[in-house]
């Protein structure tokens, strides 16, 4: 039983020089070790990352029919907002479809602790989730096969 | 029980289901993660960490009532099975005051509102916040505050609005609390998600907690999110052994890039038994006594760009440590730390779906240096 704290190595472990340790030691498990293949996997996807096409484009208005200068500024402020808490998947993927539904949603969003949505945000994001919601739905005219 | 989480989502359907669709907007939402880890510089992962292919799995049904009244269920599948993650009513009486009740994960610190594999990038949580993938877990008891932290309680909060760019937060909470037994030295997580205990408070006494946050932009492209947290009370059955948690968090964004910066630590009481002398690997102090306190703290920072529409990179560096007196049976000394640097991509997929990659270089003071690798799916629905 030591008769003391010993603090002697965590304080030479801090004084490591970490990124070159860092350095030798992933390079040194990628040419000696025989468990390399997840290493080709990363290599293939950060070609395939660095080869793809970027819009630039709002994701949240891919799809949408000439959207009005309001629903763009909704989606923008939507885009910048939401995602400090989730993903655009979560909107992207929602089952959420009627105008009123978005309104109580984002209403529900807006009042989650650390949401960047103001009073004023509130309004613009409905309006651009629920034409989404709109231009996804099929169209109601009547097709006349019933004549 | 196992039975209980799928009644009470089937039941919340139903009863939902039944009323006035016009009155009551459901919502049904999920998200599912398969996660691969693989620790190449171990021949088994297995003494390290849950390596090899984990999923993890939430189902989720809000309801909204009103404008005023809404209600959340949520149950998961993960390590432990099939659990409930939610089970709570809000009661909204204006922006400044909401009420809410049941089984909820009470506001701390930033991580937490994103603990869901599809609402962040990394297949894997911070080292502050992990629960049970980090390698050395065992070792390490998990982390400060394991994340989701799910308990049963009463939330009041509330937000105050200034103008078109800012926003005040504030949320204070009595819950169950942390578990452990009468000679614990930390925390006892098992007992915390056993479902033998989901409805008792194992001293009969409520933990303590309130966070304060405040988020405002400065431009339409730059905003500044941060936030105090703190939580307190006593986790074993003879309410005697206390501890302290205290968090602090502050987030930047410029863009579509996130810059995430959180700090933890807490200090545990550890029950010195009757013979702490054969207890305990370190003796007593200068003074004759045996410290009775534990600190875990840890941090993490972490940088979020998209590069395109479908590719985001992510870059963390994250750590955490330890400070006090270890029993005996512990491979850790009075003061240990780990340090992990984390080099991400997450590749979008059509649906929502998207391929979490990353490398992760463990740097321990107690052991050997590990590097660990994730490949997964994860979106959600």
């Amino acid at each position: 039983m030591l008769n003391e704290f010993n603090t002697q190595i965590p304080k030479r472990w801090l004084r490591k020089r970490l990124v070159v340790h860092l350095l030798r030691r992933l390079f040194g498990v990628f040419l000696t070790k025989n468990t390399n293949h997840l290493s080709v996997v990363f290599l293939v996807l950060g070609i395939t990352a660095c080869s793809s096409t970027s819009s630039n484009g709002n994701p949240l208005l891919q799809g949408m029919h000439q959207p009005s200068d309001e629903v763009r500024e909704g989606c923008r402020i939507a885009v910048h907002k939401c995602t400090r808490c989730h993903t655009l998947d979560r909107i992207l993927t929602s089952q959420v479809k009627t105008p009123e539904a978005w309104k109580l949603y984002v209403h529900r969003m807006r009042l989650m602790p650390g949401a960047a949505i103001t009073v004023l945000d509130e309004p613009k994001i409905v309006h651009c989730l629920a034409s989404r919601a709109a231009d996804a739905m099929p169209s109601l005219e009547p097709s006349g096969d019933n004549q | 029980m196992i039975r209980i989480p799928l009644i009470l989502l089937t039941t919340l359907a139903v009863i939902s289901g039944n009323a006035n669709a016009q009155e009551h907007e459901r919502n049904f939402a999920g998200s599912v993660q398969l996660d691969y880890l693989a620790i190449p510089t171990e021949e088994v992962g297995r003494t390290q960490s849950l390596d090899g292919a984990t999923v993890e799995l939430s189902l989720k049904l809000a309801v909204d009532f009103d404008e005023h009244v809404s209600s959340n269920v949520k149950v998961c599948v993960a390590c432990h099975g099939l659990e409930i993650g939610m089970a709570f009513l809000d009661v909204r009486s204006s922006d400044l005051l909401n009420f809410r009740v049941g089984r909820f994960t009470p506001q701390f610190g930033s991580f937490p509102l994103r603990h869901d594999p599809a609402n962040h990038r990394t297949s894997d949580k911070p080292l502050p916040y992990d629960m049970g993938r980090m390698l050395r877990s065992n070792e390490w008891n998990m982390s400060v505050l394991p994340t989701p932290w799910v308990d049963n309680g009463i939330e009041i909060s509330g937000t105050k609005f200034s103008g078109d760019s800012a926003r005040f937060d504030y949320a204070f909470y009595a819950i169950g609390g942390p578990k452990g037994s009468i000679d614990a030295v930390d925390f006892d997580f098992i007992q915390s998600r056993s479902r033998d205990r989901y409805y008792v408070d194992n001293n009969s006494r409520p933990s303590l907690g309130a966070k304060l946050g405040t988020a405002f932009d400065l431009s339409d492209d730059f905003s500044v999110a941060l936030g105090l947290s703190g939580m307190a009370g006593h986790y074993d059955p003879q309410n005697e052994l206390g501890y302290v948690l205290l968090g602090a968090d502050l987030q930047l964004r410029f863009k579509r890039i996130y810059w995430r910066n959180e700090y933890l630590v807490r200090r545990t009481e550890m029950s010195l038994g009757d013979d702490p002398a054969s207890r305990f690997k370190y003796g007593p102090g200068a003074d004759g006594s045996f410290d009775r306190y534990s600190i875990k703290d840890g941090f993490y920072s972490e940088l979020e760009a998209p590069v395109s529409d479908k590719v985001d990179l992510i870059a963390r560096w994250d750590g955490m440590r330890r400070i006090g007196n270890v029993v005996v049976t512990s491979p850790l000394r009075s003061t240990s730390a780990i340090l992990r640097y984390t080099a991400a991509l997450a590749y979008r997929l059509d649906m929502g779906l998207r391929i979490k990659s990353s490398v992760e270089f463990y740097d321990f003071s107690d052991f050997e240096d590990e590097v660990a690798m994730h490949l997964g799916l994860a979106g959600p629905f």
